[in-house]
């Protein structure tokens, strides 16, 4: 008995999931992933995979990895998000739902982990990496090895919070988990544990992500181009990274506390023994807030991308737009008591939150301002990316609404924990963060892929997301007022609240239908791709250097750096008839060589995270050893990188001009 | 011929449902904007403000978008300015900073005010003498004592009508959220801490109460009726808590507080009052709670024995 716990620390026969829900949903994902590892097997493609994505420095490639790991989570958390609605619409009265409370809680605690940090973090750094060092003229990030690091960090939280589903549970403390509900007293299972190592995994290597890529912007952008010359998008990039590394930080401290009162008794949070839970509450906001403006900065940068390009027009109020989002920058600190107003702070404290909340509307309402001025005197072509966009003024002009009205305190004390701030989140989340960034991936796609997406199916997409939308939420502003709280797994029936729960079960539905939608698409542009081909490298009549290249983008971005003298740098150059880099400027490069061990220091977290979990000690100090090994044995690699010859790149770019490469 | 007959049917279709749809909504309690009491009032017509305030924001936002896209669009028949290189005017920026920042100031006297006069811990203005009630959450029912009467129940929550409330709040359990939507906003009840909520019933009736905060499995189900009656019923109803049998001290509180789903309401004669402090003060004191003892001691030996 004892070397068996030795051995496997808590695991044993019990940990597999007894609910039918529960082990479905994890043998279709084992399922899934069997039949791949079968296709690659059967199509010969394990060693192109192998060498030229999995271990791919190239951040192009790590961009398009972010983003099929994000879709899959996203998939994964909407399910969860299925359920739920499946729930709530059947769970009255006598009923009590498809699903047990415990598991009704699980799911909810999991789609909102999920859905922040795998699908939101993992379509942002998609396509940060897809887009930054193009647009800023350089030719990789700055540290290309610790970026596919990074990706494989967040791959392994990606597969724990998975690996829950099968192997013993996931917490039921929502997805923040406060104290004392987290603390081991009141959930002494290893869902809590589960959640504590997929944040620590996943929240270093965003923090990691962070540093490179503020490095990236400060250091490498393309000579000519001061700050003031930079597309908004870094601009927006800039600001996000800045925010990941003053907020992950407390993230990684606040979950390290719970995770050692949980295992090594401590108090920092505990209801007793001088812990305190309301300060877990805090620093979980002081990372929380921040969080979300992480998220949706790079969005706005999108947004003011594409407004400007298919306005066919100058970015308006350049200036303005930047103070804008630094304004937003330094207010997103001191904002995050209003995620607890009814905690019980003093009136002062409240109402000192309530009014700095209230100031962040400022500079977001001069965003918007600024790209409908960018419209006036434009000559806007209809593109789907448009289409997000027009989407996201409307839906996100109402939860900013809501936002200020629970952003007086007052006011708060009526709508907090209601689903009414369950809508408004989501409006923020969904209409701004997700409406972005699938808008700038489909502006930015071609320059990816050399194709163009299927464009009547783009907007059935979007038609789709947005029906589905107000149909699954604006029920849920409803029930706010109605007294109905979030993460109920039931209700009376003489509430008379069950049809807007089916209302908004539909509208979960057709969002579904938008992910499908979205699936589709993909599918037949990838068949129509040579009739959807992008042949000039410039689809949209783009406006910044990422548009000067050809499509798709080349290994090595750009055959020589362009000398920037303007914003709008490629715009200018077109109207010139200008070229902005010649073929006699291109010279030898050095680029950063594949990365096998990144991948090897993801295995290594992961089954340090399984360890931790499960209290399996010898295999923590065993995945430890590897990991500081594999790292040293990169470390000491006295070329990390590789010459690509003049020669080389002139010979690609006349590949890629007959349309190699699709 | 067809195709107008179509845009008729559908147009009357869509009118059936929405007036379905709004008979439906005239059905519902919306509990939040229908106050029973003089704090829910106050934080109701704050919310009505705050909307409307805003929408002197929202409209002209949605109207530019529509009038921008629809005449500037590519395809736009008519000749229309097109300059691709306008991009600054200092009076239409100053413009959009300024007005939202007078909107926010405005607002934002308003919160300064709201959060003092709406104060939670703040006692209610009345000749009438308040009423003392100490609120435990706990795993996953709601106790009540009543100090001056010397009683308790679970569940169930008489007050007297226009009286100024003074709620204590407490917990045994994880954090809750006491909500009573048609009487006041929400405060978190929390072991260890003691929090306040003042509030004063203006209308009889019976109204929902509830946890609005995640705190176990049985969180769903920890509803309550706030009975107000007039003031002779309320304290006929203490007299007759005061003469049932359950009595209730500190070991039998320990007791009652053990994690269960039923939630029965229940009565208890004979309170001690002290209980609220005597449990507020166990979770400050010592480190008692044995079971998170055993295991943690139980997870140093594992750790002991590889290290």
């Amino acid at each position: 008995m004892v070397f068996a716990s030795v051995l496997l620390g808590k695991l044993s026969w019990q940990v597999f999931p007894k609910d039918i829900v529960t082990l479905g949903a994890f043998v279709s994902i084992v399922g899934g992933g069997i039949l791949v590892a079968a296709m690659l097997t059967y199509f010969k493609k394990w060693g192109y995979l192998w060498r030229q994505w999995l271990t791919n420095t190239d951040h192009k490639k790590i961009g398009v990895m972010y983003i099929i790991l994000a879709v899959l989570m996203l998939i994964r958390g909407g399910v969860d998000a299925l359920m739920m609605r499946a729930q709530q619409a059947s769970a009255v009265g006598a009923s009590h739902g498809v699903l047990s409370a415990s598991t009704f809680q699980q799911v909810f605690s999991a789609h909102g982990t999920i859905m922040i940090f795998f699908a939101a973090m993992g379509l942002m750094f998609g396509l940060i990496n897809l887009v930054v060092p193009l647009q800023i003229g350089s030719r990789d990030v700055a540290f290309p090895f610790l970026n596919l690091t990074s990706f494989w960090l967040f791959a392994a939280g990606a597969i724990l919070i998975n690996l829950s589903l099968g192997i013993g549970s996931f917490s039921a403390a929502g997805w923040l988990a406060y104290p004392p509900l987290s603390e081991l007293k009141y959930s002494p299972s290893v869902g809590v544990d589960y959640w504590i190592w997929t944040l620590e995994i996943a929240g270093i290597g965003s923090l990691m992500s962070g540093i490179n890529f503020l490095t990236t912007i400060i250091k490498n952008r393309a000579p000519g181009m001061t700050l003031m010359k930079m597309p908004l998008f870094s601009w927006s990039v800039l600001c996000a990274m800045f925010l990941v590394i003053f907020a992950f930080p407390i993230l990684t401290v606040t979950i390290s506390l719970l995770f050692l009162d949980r295992t090594l008794g401590s108090h920092f949070f505990t209801a007793s023994g001088g812990g305190n839970m309301m300060m877990y509450v805090n620093l979980i906001w002081a990372w929380g807030h921040p969080e979300v403006y992480i998220l949706i900065l790079p969005a706005f940068g999108v947004f003011s991308e594409i407004v400007a390009t298919f306005s066919r027009k100058k970015l308006f109020g350049y200036r303005t737009m930047v103070w804008a989002l630094a304004a937003i920058t330094v207010l997103s600190f001191s904002v995050w008591v209003h995620h607890f107003f009814t905690m019980g702070a003093g009136a002062d404290v409240n109402g000192f939150f309530g009014i700095m909340t209230m100031i962040i509307a400022i500079p977001t309402g001069v965003k918007i301002f600024n790209w409908l001025f960018t419209m006036y005197k434009g000559k806007i072509h209809f593109n789907a990316a448009l289409y997000w966009f027009f989407g996201f003024v409307i839906l996100f002009t109402i939860g900013g609404v809501a936002g200020v009205i629970m952003a007086i305190p007052a006011a708060d004390f009526q709508l907090h924990n209601s689903l009414f701030l369950v809508a408004h989140f989501h409006t923020m989340i969904v209409s701004g963060v997700l409406f972005g960034y699938f808008a700038g991936f489909t502006y930015w796609f071609p320059k990816i892929f050399g194709y163009r997406l299927d464009e009547k199916l783009g907007i059935k997409t979007f038609y789709l997301w947005v029906i589905g939308f107000i149909l699954a939420f604006f029920p849920l502003y409803i029930l706010g007022f109605l007294g109905a709280t979030r993460r109920i797994n039931h209700y009376a029936a003489n509430l008379g609240w069950q049809p807007l729960f089916v209302v908004a079960g539909i509208g979960a539905v057709i969002i579904a239908a938008g992910v499908a939608m979205g699936v589709w698409q993909q599918i037949v542009s990838y068949r129509l791709r040579h009739q959807y081909r992008d042949k000039t490298g410039d689809p949209w009549n783009g406006r910044t250097i990422e548009w000067s290249i050809p499509s798709p983008a080349p290994f090595y971005d750009f055959k020589a750096v362009p000398v920037i003298n303007d914003r709008d740098a490629f715009w200018v150059a077109k109207k010139n008839h200008q070229e902005l880099v010649s073929d006699d400027d291109v010279v030898d490069i050095i680029l950063p060589k594949r990365a096998p061990i990144s991948f090897v220091l993801g295995i290594c977290a992961l089954i340090f995270g399984f360890a931790m979990i499960w209290h399996i000690w010898w295999l923590v100090i065993v995945s430890l050893i590897a990991f500081v090994v594999s790292l040293m044995i990169r470390l000491n690699d006295e070329k990390p990188y590789e010459v690509v010859t003049a020669e080389t790149i002139l010979k690609q770019e006349k590949l890629l001009k007959s349309g190699h490469g699709i | 011929m067809k195709k107008k007959r179509n845009k008729i049917i559908i147009g009357f279709l869509s009118l059936v449902v929405l007036s379905l749809f709004i008979w439906y909504l005239s059905t519902l309690n919306f509990e939040v904007l229908n106050p029973k009491g003089t704090i829910a009032l106050q934080e109701s017509n704050l919310i009505y403000f705050a909307l409307l305030l805003s929408l002197v924001v929202v409209v002209p936002v949605f109207s530019l978008l529509i009038i921008f896209a629809y005449k500037y669009r590519e395809n736009n028949p008519k000749k229309v300015d097109y300059k691709p290189d306008w991009d600054k005017n200092s009076l239409l920026e100053f413009s959009w900073w300024f007005f939202p920042a007078v909107l926010i100031a405005i607002l934002g006297v308003v919160t300064w005010q709201t959060s003092h006069s709406l104060n939670p811990f703040k006692p209610i203005n009345s000749k009438v003498q308040p009423l003392r009630i100490d609120v435990i959450s706990l795993q996953w029912r709601w106790l009540f004592i009543y100090p001056t009467y010397r009683v308790a129940s679970i569940n169930y929550l008489p007050l007297p009508i226009n009286t100024p409330i003074d709620f204590h709040l407490t917990s045994d359990a994880p954090m809750n959220s006491f909500w009573i939507p048609q009487l006041a906003g929400q405060i978190y009840s929390m072991p260890g801490m003691s929090t306040q909520l003042h509030i004063m019933a203006t209308v009889n009736g019976n109204y929902r109460g509830l946890s609005a905060n995640i705190s176990g499995l049985g969180f769903a189900n920890m509803s309550f009726v706030a009975a107000v009656r007039s003031n002779q019923t309320f304290q006929t109803m203490m007299k007759n808590m005061s003469q049932v049998r359950q009595t209730l001290n500190y070991a039998s509180f320990l007791k009652l507080a053990k994690p269960s789903l039923n939630s029965k309401v229940e009565y208890f004669a004979k309170v001690n009052p002290a209980i609220y402090d005597q449990l507020i003060m166990s979770y400050v004191n010592h480190y008692q709670p044995t079971t998170t003892k055993s295991t943690n001691q139980t997870h140093l030996t594992k750790i002991g024995m590889i290290m």
